[in-house]
């Protein structure tokens, strides 16, 4: 079966033609890219889309370089909006590369030897997915921590770096036991979320910690070398990524997409063994099928192929449908379902008797808090 | 966003005055924990403490030639061969972006 394609425009809805460009100005520098845009500048109602899709999708180096070459014709007002946001877009970069500084500093005095980290998502996808590391733009950083230190991390980053803890007080014990990720925010404003794991859900924790730690790859951060997922691994993260979440649609999807492109370092077969491994074929499978979609990726490639073949299960498939739909009790059925998917026993109980008697951002805690509220009420 | 915006050819009265107790030898490099990229108008730099500065073309020229260290008469010399312009009448600029450069303290001098 495959997915019907996720909207990328968020609130926006676009005329096909409009839709065209996004999609072109969005590929600006991928292989399969068609770089054939209009001929003239965009009339400022044109402009006005193109310029908010930009900006919410972070493809404001991707727009920046499509003006420079000239294929995409700007008036010099719009050019100079171009160039706003992308100085804005580096400044936030260099400003999460120094607090990944920062953060790298603070983690090696955990423990005896220091805790071991992983970069994910923005710095690490530029680098590693990327033809172009110059144009994926990225606002924030995002650490991978071993489950035994992140309670230790997580007080360093508030007592030795400032930062602000974004749960609540009541909430914290369950975050650093249960939680995806916790977010801080440091002085400098740059947010850091701290990761247990890859993504929410049932497929966050289908995750093979050790397959996450035993192969990774080397990227620079701030000039510090610093290490991130394999290349493969790093693929699905994209595709779970894109399933979990709207925000910033294009540039995920075009993270998966320079990852599988032809001349990209991916060993193909790995992906499918580890997207076997982690119960997640279908996720992976339609984020490339997304992905080829939007770019309009070589239906030859060998995970375009794979993924079009539609190698995931119904159970997958179900799973997936909770994180899509946004109504009440598919978000319950979301923490039923990353519960079922939990070992050992032992931890699924604690979680779920975590989730209904204690206060915490699940969804099931609230829907249970309500009822017993009317009851008393009643 | 904090930030300066900072060119070649900004007159500054208080760096032009700073800069007169310059010694002729003195040698200026990058200091290394500035963090900098390119872009289309220029360069962003992040300062140690965070802040952020954008430099203009001219200013990236000489940016990029303080990855060594330099003195001005060469930095001088470099950007005008780059620019395609008489030295003399660059050196008061160059001169004045090197002591700016020095008081957001992005380059150190190595005497």
């Amino acid at each position: 079966m495959r997915l019907p394609a996720k909207r990328y425009d968020g609130k926006l809805s676009l005329d096909g033609s409009m839709l065209n460009t996004i999609k072109r100005l969005a590929a600006y520098g991928l292989v399969s890219a068609a770089d054939d845009f209009q001929s003239d500048p965009l009339d400022d109602t044109k402009w006005r889309t193109v310029a908010s899709v930009v900006r919410r999708n972070r493809l404001c180096l991707v727009a920046a370089a499509a003006v420079n070459s000239g294929v995409f014709p700007v008036s010099n007002d719009q050019a100079g909006q171009v160039y706003d946001h992308e100085e804005a877009a580096v400044a936030a970069i260099l400003g999460t590369e120094r607090a990944a500084l920062h953060v790298a500093e603070l983690l090696t005095s955990v423990g005896s030897t220091g805790a071991e980290f992983l970069i994910l998502k923005g710095a690490a996808h530029s680098q590693v997915l990327w033809a172009d590391p110059n144009l994926r733009a990225w606002a924030d950083l995002d650490v991978l921590v071993s489950g035994e230190h992140i309670a230790a991390v997580a007080e360093l980053l508030v007592g030795e770096l400032g930062a602000t803890w974004h749960d609540r007080q009541d909430e914290r014990e369950s975050a650093v036991k249960f939680a995806k990720s916790m977010t801080f925010s440091l002085p400098s404003g740059v947010a850091v979320d701290l990761h247990r794991t890859l993504v929410k859900g049932p497929f966050g924790e289908l995750v093979r910690q050790e397959d996450l730690w035993t192969s990774n790859s080397t990227i620079s951060v701030g000039g510090q070398p610093m290490r991130g997922l394999s290349v493969e691994a790093m693929i699905i993260h994209a595709c779970m990524h894109a399933l979990s979440s709207e925000l910033n649609q294009l540039t995920r999807l075009r993270d998966i997409a320079e990852g599988i492109r032809r001349d990209a370092a991916t060993d193909v077969d790995r992906v499918m063994v580890l997207a076997r491994h982690w119960d997640c074929e279908a996720v992976v499978a339609s984020g490339i099928n997304r992905a080829a979609e939007v770019f309009n990726l070589e239906p030859s490639l060998e995970l375009v192929e794979w993924a079009a073949s539609n190698p995931g299960s119904t159970r997958q498939e179900r799973r997936m449908s909770y994180y899509r739909d946004q109504r009440r009790t598919d978000r319950i059925m979301l923490v039923l379902s990353r519960a079922r998917a939990m070992t050992p026993l032992s931890l699924r109980v604690t979680y779920l008797h975590n989730v209904a008697f204690h206060k915490g951002r699940d969804p099931l805690w609230n829907r249970l808090s309500r009822l017993r509220s009317a009851n008393k009420r009643r | 966003m904090n930030g300066h915006n900072l060119t070649s050819d900004t007159s500054d009265a208080d760096t032009t005055a700073k800069f007169g107790e310059r010694v002729e030898s003195d040698r200026f490099v990058r200091n290394p924990v500035t963090l900098w990229r390119e872009v289309s108008r220029g360069a962003v730099l992040s300062l140690a403490e965070g802040e952020v500065v954008r430099i203009s073309h001219s200013g990236l020229a000489v940016w990029k030639c303080l990855e060594t260290a330099c003195s001005v008469a060469e930095l001088t010399s470099s950007v005008a061969a780059q620019f395609s312009v008489d030295s003399i009448n660059l050196a008061d600029d160059i001169e004045r972006t090197v002591a700016k450069f020095r008081e957001l303290g992005v380059v150190n001098s190595v005497g």
